[in-house]
Parts: C-alpha cells; sequence; structure tokens
C-alpha cells in the first residue's frame, strides 16, 4: 500500500489486478471478412471471443474458495478479473449496450449469492458465462417484441484501421444482423448467437443453456433456417447497397427499395 | 431450384457444402440473378456475424458497478433491487455542478420516527439559524427534526434501504433530512454534509457510504468506496459516530479524521486530531487500535487489526484532513476558479459575514477567494465589522478572524458572541505568557519570525480540547510547544462548543 495521501485521492480506478485484455480485441482488416467466397472456398473466420480462464485453475479455486468464505477483497478481485468478459457476452448476445450496466451487476450479484454451490466442475469462466446468458435470456424475453436497435455510431467492435467504407460496410452488417436476430424468439436467437458469435459448439451451448445437446441441435437448424431466410430476402445486407447508399438509419429491413441486382 | 434455397447457400457461403452439390450451386448461381443477390446477403450476413465477435462492451462504470454489486449483496436475497440511475451521462454530470448552501430550518421539537431515525435536538441545540445564502435556494417546508445543513458542490443520489437510488438535484436533495438508511453517493465532485451538531462530513467524489444509525446517540457511516472526511464536533458528549469500512469500525468522538477504502480493500484511517478506536465492524470483538491525533493506520483487505502499521501523518495529509465546505461562488457574481484561496472566518453564529458585499455565511466558515485585497465583513443587526484581508496565491490555507459585533458585555451576550471573542479575551489576558514564550525562542534564533495558527477546540463546558498547531510559519517547535501549552490552561465560560483557528502573530517590533 503507497502512502495515505496518494491512497486517499489516487483515482479508484487504478490498481487493477486485470489487463484490460480479458476480453480480446481483436482488430484484424475487415479485407478478410470482405472477401470474396466464389467457389464455396471458406474464407478464414473471424475467431471467437475469447473465453479462455482469466486465472489459471489454482488460482481460480484459491479465489472461489476465498468468495465462498465471504471473503470481500476475493469477491472483488473475481468481479475485476471477469467483468469485461461477462458485459462482452452480454452484449454480444443483446447487441444493445441499454441495461448492460444492471445486467453485469445482475450477474455478479447472482454469482456471488450462488457461489457456495459452485463446486469446479467447470472453469469459472465457464460458469459466469452460463450465468450471463440466463440473464441475456431473461431479459430476451422481458424485452419481447420491442426492437432495440445496436446503435452503430455507438458500438465499439474494434477493426479502427479499416478504411471507412469498409468500416461502415462492417457496422452496418453487424446492426443488420441483429436487427435479424431481434426477430429469432429468445430461445433461438440465444443458440444462433452463441454458437455463430461466440463459436461456441453444440456440446458447450447445452451445457450452458440447461438442454439437451439434441435439443439444441434441433433448436439451432431452426433458427440458421429461420434466420438465413430473413437475410437472403434482407437487401440491408447486400454490401452493394450498403456501400452505395450509406447506413439506413431507420432500418426499413426488407423494403427492397435498395435492392441491387447483379 | 433447390440449390438455391437460401439454407443451401448459407452452406455455400460457410464452405460447408459438399463438391457436387457445391458445383452445382454455384453453377446455378451463375446464371441465376436472385440467387447472387441472396449470396450476396448472406455473406453479409456471415461477415456481420464475424464482425459481431469482435464487439466489446462500452466502457462502463465499472467502480461504482462494483459497490453496487457489493451494496445488492447486502440485501435480503430476495430483494431483485435495480441500480438503474446509476447510468449517469456526461451530460447529468455537467448539469450537477450545482454548488448550493444553505441550513435548513431547524425545527426545535418533534421527533422523528423510532430507533434509527432522526430524533430531536438536544436540548442544548444552537440557536436556530437563518438562511446563509443570497439567493437562497426553494426552502423546504419545516418538518421536525429537519435539522441539517447540505453543503453541495455536485449531484448527491440518495437512496432508501431496499429502495433505489434516485438522483437528486441539490435543491431536492437538501430538500429532505438525512434519516438513517439512506445511501449516499457523491457524483462529479465532492457533497459535505453539516450535521446539526455542527459535526461535518465531506464525501469525495465518487465515494459511497449509507447512515446506518442517524439519532442523537449515534451517527453510524458505512462506507462502500471512496472517502469520506469527519469534522466530529463536541457537541454532544453522549453521541458516538462511527464508520464502518472494510469490516472494520471507527469510532470517534471530538475529532477530525479520514476513512478511506480502496477498491482493492485495503483501509486508512488518518487522524488530524483527537483520537480514534480501530476495531472489528461487529463491535464487541476483537482488537481494538487507538490511532492518536496526527498519525495514521494503514491495513490491506481483510488484515487484522492488530497488524495495523502506524505512522505520523505528513504535512501534506494533515492538509488533506482539513475539513474544506466550499461556498457558493457568490465573489463578484463569478464562478471561483481552482486558483483561490481559502479563509477560515470565524465570528458569532447571528451574524452575517459578506465578502465584497457578497453574503457568504454566518458563522464560521470557510472561504474561497480570489487573490487581491477584500473587505470583510461580519454583520448583526445594527452592529458592523470589518477588515481588509490581502490574499495571494500560494499561501495555502489561510485564517481571519473576525470580532463578532455587538454589545461586549453581559451574561446573554456572552452566550451569543461565540467563541473567537472569549478566545481573543484569553489571548490578551495571556499575553506576557505568549511574550515570553517568544522571548525565549529569539534568545535561540534571533531571527525568529512569524505566524501560528493554534487549532482551539472548546468543548460545552468550556474545556479546551488538546491544542494544536493548525498551521505555522515560525518554524520553531519549541515556540509552538510553548505557545500551546500558554493556551491550554485556558478556561472558557460553558456556552456554544466551537473550534477556532486563531493566529499569533509573532514580530519582533
Amino acid at each position: 500500500m503507497g502512502d495515505f495521501v496518494n491512497d486517499l485521492t489516487a483515482p479508484t480506478t487504478k490498481g487493477t489486478m486485470f489487463a484490460r485484455s480479458a476480453v480480446r480485441k481483436d482488430s484484424r482488416s475487415s479485407e478478410t471478412r470482405l472477401r470474396a467466397i466464389a467457389g464455396g472456398a471458406e474464407a478464414p473466420r473471424q475467431p471467437p471471443p475469447a473465453r479462455t480462464p482469466v486465472l489459471s485453475l489454482e488460482r481460480e479455486r484459491e479465489l472461489v474458495a476465498r468468495c465462498q468464505a465471504g471473503e470481500r477483497a476475493a469477491q472483488d478481485e473475481l468481479y475485476r478479473g471477469h467483468r469485461r468478459l461477462v458485459a462482452g457476452n452480454l452484449y454480444r448476445v443483446l447487441g444493445s449496450p441499454s441495461e448492460l450496466e444492471d445486467l453485469v451487476q445482475e450477474v455478479f450479484v447472482i454469482a456471488f449469492r450462488g457461489i457456495a454451490r459452485f463446486r469446479g466442475e467447470s472453469r469459472l469462466t465457464t460458469w459466469l458465462y452460463r450465468i450471463a446468458v440466463n440473464v441475456a435470456l431473461q431479459r430476451l424475453r422481458s424485452r419481447g417484441r420491442r426492437r432495440e436497435m445496436l446503435p452503430l455510431e455507438e458500438q465499439d467492435g474494434g477493426a479502427t484501421d479499416d478504411t471507412p467504407e469498409a468500416e461502415l460496410l462492417r457496422r452496418h452488417q453487424i446492426a443488420a444482423v441483429y436487427r435479424l436476430l431481434d426477430k429469432l424468439s429468445p430461445k433461438k436467437r440465444v443458440v444462433l448467437v452463441l454458437h455463430e458469435i461466440e463459436g461456441l459448439d453444440v456440446a458447450e451451448i447445452a451445457g450452458i443453456v440447461g438442454s439437451p445437446q439434441v435439443t439444441v441441435r434441433t433448436r439451432l437448424h431452426y433458427a440458421r433456417k429461420e434466420f438465413y431466410r430473413m437475410a437472403a430476402a434482407d437487401p440491408e445486407l447486400d454490401e452493394r447497397r450498403v456501400v452505395r447508399a450509406g447506413p439506413d438509419r431507420d432500418g426499413g429491413s426488407g423494403s427492397g427499395s435498395g435492392e441491387v441486382d447483379a | 431450384m433447390s440449390g438455391c434455397s437460401p439454407e443451401t447457400l448459407a452452406r455455400l457461403v460457410e464452405g460447408r457444402l459438399e463438391a457436387p452439390l457445391r458445383d452445382a450451386t454455384v453453377a446455378h448461381a451463375t446464371g441465376c440473378a436472385r440467387c447472387r443477390a441472396e449470396l450476396r446477403r448472406l455473406r453479409g450476413a456471415r461477415d456481420g456475424f464475424e464482425a459481431a465477435r469482435t464487439l466489446e462492451a462500452p466502457e462502463l462504470p465499472w467502480e461504482q458497478m462494483g459497490a453496487q454489486i457489493a451494496w445488492q449483496l447486502r440485501q435480503a436475497p430476495p430483494t431483485r433491487a435495480r441500480w438503474p440511475l446509476f447510468v449517469l451521462g456526461g451530460a447529468a454530470l455537467a448539469a450537477a455542478a450545482v454548488l448550493t448552501l444553505w441550513l435548513l430550518g431547524r425545527a426545535g421539537t418533534g421527533a422523528r420516527g423510532d430507533g434509527g431515525e432522526l430524533a430531536a435536538p438536544a436540548p442544548s441545540a444552537m440557536p436556530s439559524p437563518a438562511p446563509l445564502v443570497s439567493p437562497p435556494p426553494v426552502r423546504p417546508a419545516a418538518a421536525p427534526g429537519q435539522a441539517w445543513a447540505f453543503l453541495i458542490e455536485a449531484e448527491l443520489i440518495r437512496g432508501r434501504a431496499g429502495a433505489a437510488l434516485a438522483a437528486l438535484s441539490a435543491e431536492a436533495a437538501a430538500a429532505e433530512p438525512l434519516l438513517a438508511g439512506d445511501r449516499l453517493r457523491a457524483v462529479g465532485g465532492r457533497v459535505g454534509l453539516v450535521l446539526e451538531t455542527r459535526t461535518a462530513l465531506v464525501l469525495e467524489a465518487g465515494t459511497e457510504a449509507a447512515l446506518r444509525a442517524l439519532d442523537a446517540e449515534t451517527i453510524e457511516l458505512e462506507l462502500a468506496r471512496g472517502r469520506v472526511t469527519l469534522e466530529v464536533a463536541r457537541r454532544s458528549p453522549t453521541q458516538r459516530l462511527s464508520v464502518l469500512a472494510g469490516g472494520k469500525r471507527v469510532t470517534v468522538r471530538g475529532t477530525r479524521f479520514a476513512v478511506a477504502l480502496q477498491d482493492n480493500g485495503a483501509l486508512a484511517v488518518g487522524v488530524g486530531h483527537g483520537r480514534v478506536e480501530l476495531g472489528l465492524a461487529d463491535a464487541g470483538g476483537g482488537p481494538v487500535l487507538s490511532i492518536d491525533g496526527g498519525s495514521v493506520a494503514e491495513l490491506s483487505a481483510g488484515e487484522d487489526v492488530s497488524n495495523a502499521r502506524v505512522r505520523a501523518l505528513t504535512e501534506d495529509e494533515r492538509a488533506e484532513l482539513e475539513i474544506e465546505l466550499p461556498l457558493p461562488g457568490t465573489l463578484a457574481g463569478a464562478e471561483l476558479p481552482g486558483a483561490t484561496r481559502l479563509l477560515r472566518v470565524g465570528s458569532s453564529q447571528a451574524a452575517v459575514l459578506t465578502l465584497d458585499g457578497a453574503p457568504v455565511g454566518q458563522g464560521s466558515a470557510l472561504v474561497r477567494v480570489l487573490p487581491g485585497r477584500h473587505l470583510l465583513e461580519a454583520s448583526s443587526g445594527a452592529h458592523r465589522v470589518s477588515r481588509w484581508i490581502d490574499s495571494a496565491l500560494g499561501e495555502g490555507i489561510s485564517v481571519v478572524r473576525v470580532p463578532a459585533p455587538g454589545p461586549r458585555s453581559g451574561p446573554s451576550a456572552a452566550r451569543t458572541m461565540g467563541r473567537p471573542l472569549e478566545i481573543d479575551a484569553q489571548v490578551r489576558a495571556a499575553g506576557k505568557a505568549i511574550k515570553a514564550c517568544y522571548a525565549e525562542g529569539l534568545s535561540r534564533r534571533p531571527d525568529l519570525d512569524g505566524t501560528v495558527l493554534l487549532r482551539v477546540d472548546v468543548g460545552a463546558d468550556g474545556v479546551l480540547a488538546p491544542v494544536e498547531v493548525s498551521s505555522s510559519t515560525l518554524g520553531d517547535s519549541g515556540v509552538e510547544r510553548c505557545l500551546k501549552s500558554v493556551v491550554q490552561r485556558w478556561r472558557l465560560p460553558p456556552g456554544e462548543p466551537s473550534t477556532v483557528i486563531y493566529p499569533i502573530e509573532l514580530h519582533q517590533n
């Protein structure tokens, strides 16, 4: 501990035990994303968001034990180490920053209240992930049919080295994807997001949502089918239209007004 | 054609289509404009998914959220308390930079509620104060037990236990008395609260605390994060003030101290003067560490009290412990810039203080002033005294003593005049002893010259707390010690407990 004055006056954000890189920020050029896929050759995929454990297994066990003993400093450490991970997951599932603050808090409150029941059968990150997904699912259910657009100008998805056009396209595509996701049922949406964005396989998703693998596989199949049918009919996703017309802040998905044929 | 269904095209886009079907689909799409358009859209969707992988949550107020989580964990589990109002935009913070000060009218009767809530003021309550500052904000209707002064230079967020916190404007926040169960958070700056007992507390920006108890017997503040500095009046010999932080309890009476709880759980308790006791939050067990004035005790998270590291406060740390109660920037109608000077002004409670014609407070006040020459006045009814003060940058805190106006004799006058005059009389009476102290110093250091500011805390019974040197330009601890011992012997008439900073200027001429 430093001297008294420094301790008293230092910004409270100092001394963060974990680096900000708890959630990886990949800023690969969008060139890879914009590559043509003629002939069906698979383009390099963007790696899924980092879900690697923040702590070593040993350290994680020790931290959990301290939390289970009610040690506040340990709770603080756990929160600091995983808050960005949880917030990132919630953000990607919901596609909207609204209420993110509340939801992150809710995840950690649930986690700390239930940590006595955490037996280390999964990694801490997976356990938090599970809570976060369930909190997001509840949020989606309560959101109902209400649309919440991803504010393009605010969302921070890295890739700052993109050209303005590429960045515009990228933001537009993200927004269009979330607009379509908003039309799926919460259950379908969650499995699709976990699979397509979070990069989880069926077994992992089943563990998180607490359903049998076969159920998840079926749900994922129908989610994909529904989503891609909508996507194929959505001119908002057409890169030609996007680059020419610019982002349509009003949404207008499916209007067909901007359809550009080859 | 089946090869052009969205599912098939999606699988093509994902590279998951097997060779025969893939070739057929590509061949078909080459001649099918609709398929090509759908392919582009599906590519867009796939790219959208991939781009979404890079989405990071926006920057959130992590520290505040952490504190809120801690709060919620202390609530009963079934209560799904949310804290939606903690999302405060920059505009809200800017708008919150309101400077307001006044004393709420003190109602002399009527206890509020039962245990834990605000009780009726003690019979020896100070004279009912009038609004201090012009123009006063909307004044709330007098309510029993409203006896608190608010001093707000930021937004104060308050909420009752079990209820969501509400961001209050300065006016709204001050319109309600503090109650046990209140949670407080200073947003965008510091918030100072002056309790009716004249105990003052300042929440630094971002500090969050809960008022667990507040009555005539007990003030109990639980610090969730940040720093709170307190100057505890010696008004009530029975009132106990505690600050809970990091599982520890700091118990005090008649002192000035700060408790800082770091986000990592580390605790620091600095004591300006007086004495505090540091023990476990759950009273009645564990070791208790007594921390004397001029010391600071430091503890890591979860560390036992007996392992606390105690050391002397540095001069800077002492300055940190100064309670500053900033008054509104009424000087010449201008906002006060940062490079201002603080003046502590003491006068009788009845006297209204003005600086350059603008009201700055009543009774004792700490005033920020711009560098330059200012006319400071204290007036009470038809009586008025004034003096010129010179303020320069870089002088730190300067003290101006304003003799209270009014009749200078008679028992009733003595009660309303306040301590400064009484101390003034004592200083005059002790002139010989003070000169002797100085003479002794001159014998050792012929160039000795300067001003010693003594801090004198006088209790209701007229007994002085240990006198301290608030600051000194003399640089001679022997003379300072001598002066303290002279002042320490004083006995003042019973009356209003107060703190007076008294300057003693020592010059050879």
